[in-house]
């Protein structure tokens, strides 16, 4: 209900509306609490991405750009940004010797 | 963030769901179909509800750093998805942090902390860690600082040039020299010897604070004592309609600033502001009224509703009802029950009746979280007679909706609701 008077402070009383409609959520303190929207279809998973040596790089990727840089049982492995920023490509499944992983962006 | 995918005995193959959580990619695992989220790396929902996922140490810094590191390296071979994701997507450093999980207990290192101090020791969960930033190449590392049965302290005041980034430092019981970088004992005693890395992420450090609430943060800065507030706010007001109505520019700032930081402190703030209930200046104690009732803390009850009766300030009155309310006003039904009859003000009267509805519930950390981020100085002041300043809000379906989509095409009615609706 709107007030017929004028409000002696206006702000702070939206500001305690605001925050008693958030409370009222039983949003809980400790944990944020998990509610997913969906965006768009699931992706099909990578499984099976391919891989090049750095010797035989030329543009693929370039010396400033960033990428996620991981050793796995001793063995370096980069994943450029550019090419894990589509929504298709922000996980990688991979493998190294026995060790299962994921690269995500 | 590089995930180990082997958790409860099952090898899990990770896709994107198609869902976001607090606009962070959620993953889905194609053997249960439970959901995760990626930054915590914890199922959320589904059959593995609560399993998490080791994360892997990884880096994240600019090709040539990481070839130059490891030049055997191999590289993902997909087609770009962007033109140029460059070290500058993590410019302004004040928007990023390196954040580490270590035994449950979360810490932040603001980039813009690292630009100044880019090796620091630390002590995390009990853990000795060493943290360190290259501004070159933005890379960032946590390191442990256990090596064997040794807990190795280092000289980090030997710091690099800006230029050439990160210097070499010596531990203090050896005098080996080691790389903060990459972990490695370049020369002496322990020359060889790898640093344990420990699985720091890069994040905005908005979404850090999101998922990690209870973090800890390097650099912040000691707390302010709430009597200090107090007395600037006391001393920089005119009178109370300087704050109250019109609401100039710097008369709301102060003050929301003043409400932010007292509310930030929490609960260590009640007996300042219970004193300042009685404040000879009426300003004082509207304000401390007001921030109480951003804190919601039981403890003040009973000087809350002796204020509520007894202040000849409406101002006052309204906001200790609110303050009582905010601590649970279902305990003080009856006190709450004669306000919303017998004040002589009906604002007063109204916030009573919405008082005795409130449980008190989470309030102190709803509205730390609410203000944590809350910067009056970006925020432009309304003014009669001139166009409204620009801003935006989520709509009831999510989408983002900015003032400025509608100039020129149609007129704008803005109603902000009043306390008891």
């Amino acid at each position: 209900m709107l007030s017929r008077r004028r409000p002696v402070q206006s702000i702070p009383s939206a500001a305690v509306a605001l925050a008693a409609a958030l409370a009222a959520s039983t949003l809980s303190a400790e944990e944020p609490e998990f509610a997913p929207r969906r965006v768009a279809r699931p992706f099909p998973p990578i499984t099976d991405a391919p891989f090049r040596r750095a010797a035989d790089v030329t543009d693929q990727v370039l010396p400033n750009e960033l990428v996620l840089g991981v050793v796995v049982e001793g063995v370096p492995r980069a994943y450029p940004i550019n090419m894990l920023t589509g929504p298709r490509r922000e996980i990688i499944n991979d493998r190294i010797g026995d060790t299962a992983f994921a690269a995500t962006w | 963030m590089v995930y180990a995918t082997k958790t409860r005995g099952r090898t899990l193959t990770l896709r994107v769901s198609g869902m976001l959580w607090n606009r962070s990619l959620v993953m889905e695992d194609v053997e249960t179909g439970s959901l995760w989220s990626h930054i915590l790396g914890k199922a959320m929902q589904g059959e593995l509800a609560g399993a998490t996922l080791d994360v892997l140490p990884a880096v994240m810094t600019t090709w040539a750093d990481w070839k130059r590191a490891h030049p055997g390296t191999t590289v993902l071979d997909m087609s770009r998805t962007a033109s140029s994701f460059d070290r500058d997507a993590y410019r302004p450093a004040s928007k990023f942090v390196l954040g580490v999980v270590i035994d449950g207990s979360p810490k932040a290192y603001p980039y813009d902390l690292l630009s100044r101090t880019p090796v620091i020791e630390d002590e995390i969960a009990g853990r000795p860690v060493l943290v360190a930033f290259d501004p070159e190449s933005t890379r960032g590392a946590i390191w442990s600082r256990r090596v064997g049965d040794r807990v190795l302290d280092f000289d980090v005041s030997a710091k690099g040039s800006p230029e050439s980034g990160v210097a070499a430092i010596r531990d203090t019981a050896t005098r080996s020299s080691w790389d903060p970088l990459s972990g490695a004992c370049v020369s002496g005693e322990l020359e060889g010897r790898r640093l344990e890395a420990l699985p720091a992420i890069v994040s905005h450090r908005k979404a850090w604070r999101v998922f990690h609430p209870h973090s800890a943060w390097a650099g912040a800065r000691p707390a302010k004592r709430p009597a200090d507030l107090l007395a600037r706010f006391g001393e920089s007001y005119r009178d109370i309609d300087h704050f109250m109505r019109p609401l100039d520019d710097d008369g709301w700032k102060l003050r929301f600033r003043t409400l932010r930081e007292l509310t930030l402190l929490g609960r260590e703030a009640t007996a300042d502001l219970v004193a300042a209930l009685a404040d000879s200046r009426p300003a004082v104690g509207v304000l401390a009224a007001q921030a109480l009732s951003f804190i919601g803390d039981p403890a003040a009850r009973p000087a809350l509703e002796r204020a509520a009766v007894e202040s000849s300030s409406r101002a006052l009155r309204l906001y200790a009802v609110d303050a009582i309310g905010a601590a649970g006003g279902k305990r003080s039904s009856e006190l709450l029950e004669k306000i919303s009859r017998d004040d002589s003000n009906g604002d007063v009267r109204a916030h009573a009746r919405f008082a005795l509805e409130r449980d008190g519930a989470g309030i102190g950390t709803l509205y730390r979280d609410l203000l944590r981020d809350f910067d009056p100085a970006r925020i432009d002041t309304a003014v009669v007679g001139r166009p409204a300043p620009e801003f935006a809000l989520e709509s009831h379906d999510g989408r983002s909706v900015r003032l400025s989509t509608f100039r020129g095409k149609r007129a704008v009615l803005l109603v902000f609701i009043y306390g008891d609706t």
